[in-house]
């Protein structure tokens, strides 16, 4: 019935097309993607150890200007095992060995991502987050009168970083499942 | 046999995804033309078309990341357009079922035109379907131009199909008199 006003329409398709937007509609829109598009949602978790480690901060440099300030022990090496077993040897242990975890899994982590980088980029980001927070703790180490706090969140930190990592690593191991079975699916429908 | 299709990824959506403020611009001068005149065909109105064009746009860009290469981005960010140029127009107070019943008899009244004693012509089609009113002409080119069945066209405006099968009707019987006054 409405063949011939159809077919017309469909072989004139591209001429019905011709149109154009202003160059404002781009300007526009350009403009709103700049601010918005760099904002991009870490782990919502993160945040909550962060206000948790910003607020141990804040009560540990009120705690140091409260109480008088002790002479420096130790050396303001950077390595994370010199400054513990300096100023907190009973850590220690606990730390070494969530650092060697943290260690591998970021190994495996990097392996496993080989072929998304983009994926890695990501990953990295949200790690290197959290280790410049337990940098931070760890600098104020040295001074800080309240060491037990500091270490605890410090502590706390390298869980979390672990924990992100092995939920990372779950997420890659998905995403090749997920993979591997499509391929197997096609192989069983040829 | 049946195969399972893998979605063939887009270079150029890729490529924004990885952060390369270019391919928007690139996307942007692939789909703006075509996705601006859906919208003006909708709204009939360049200005308010202008704006549902940036909406679209911006909202398929931060969303980017929820594309999954179920449609074409095309088909996708066409969606996105006749939704809010439909919603932009439900604005204007439309009621699809009133309009229908408003405009029954004048309708009725008029002599069924047979197709074939008009010329076609993209211009003069053009400018008849933009003379039918904002109801007529949504169901008109959503069916004729954007290629939609009456089930999908009733979902989009939230109508019955029964609705949407004689609007069209009527509509495309009142384009072809504007066709005939023209020529």
């Amino acid at each position: 019935m409405n063949s011939r006003l159809k077919k017309f329409i469909w072989d004139n398709r591209k001429e019905f097309d011709r149109d154009s937007p202003s160059g404002k509609v781009w300007e526009n829109i350009e403009a709103t993607l700049k601010q918005p598009l760099k904002k991009k949602p870490v782990l919502i978790s993160f945040y909550k150890w962060g206000m948790a480690a910003a607020a141990v901060l804040l009560v540990a440099a009120s705690l140091y200007f409260i109480l008088e300030k002790k002479p420096v022990t130790g050396t303001t090496v950077a390595t994370v095992d010199s400054v513990i077993i300096n100023l907190a040897p009973e850590y220690a242990p606990q730390v070494s060995q969530f650092v060697k975890m943290i260690d591998t899994k970021q190994q495996e982590l990097k392996l496993m991502t080989k072929e998304q980088p983009e994926l890695y980029k990501k990953f990295t980001t949200a790690i290197s987050q959290l280790d410049s927070s337990y940098s931070l703790l760890k600098n104020q180490l040295s001074a800080s009168p309240n060491r037990e706090m500091l270490l605890q969140a410090m502590i706390q930190n390298l869980q979390l970083q672990l924990s992100v990592l092995n939920q990372q690593l779950n997420i890659i191991q998905q995403i090749k499942q997920s993979k591997k079975y499509s391929h197997e699916k096609i192989e069983q429908n040829i | 046999m049946e195969l399972t299709v893998l979605p063939h990824k887009d270079e150029l959506i890729e490529r924004c995804l990885r952060g390369d403020t270019l391919g928007y611009k690139e996307l942007y001068n692939r789909y703006s033309k075509s996705m601006y005149n859906t919208c003006l065909r909708i709204l009939n109105n360049i200005s308010e078309a202008e704006d549902v064009l940036q909406e679209s746009f911006i909202e398929a860009f931060k969303n980017l990341e929820r594309f999954e290469y179920r449609t074409s981005f095309g088909g996708w960010l066409k969606q996105i357009c006749i939704y809010r140029s439909i919603n932009q127009l439900k604005k204007r107070k439309i009621n699809w079922v009133d309009i229908d019943q408003a405009t029954n008899y004048d309708v009725a009244d008029e002599q069924p035109i047979d197709e074939r004693e008009i010329h076609l012509q993209v211009d003069k089609v053009k400018n008849a379907i933009m003379k039918l009113p904002d109801g007529y002409r949504t169901v008109l080119n959503l069916y004729l131009l954007e290629g939609y069945d009456h089930e999908e066209i009733s979902e989009i405006l939230q109508v019955a199909p029964s609705t949407t099968r004689t609007q069209y009707i009527r509509a495309r019987q009142k384009l072809l008199h504007h066709l005939k006054e023209e020529s």
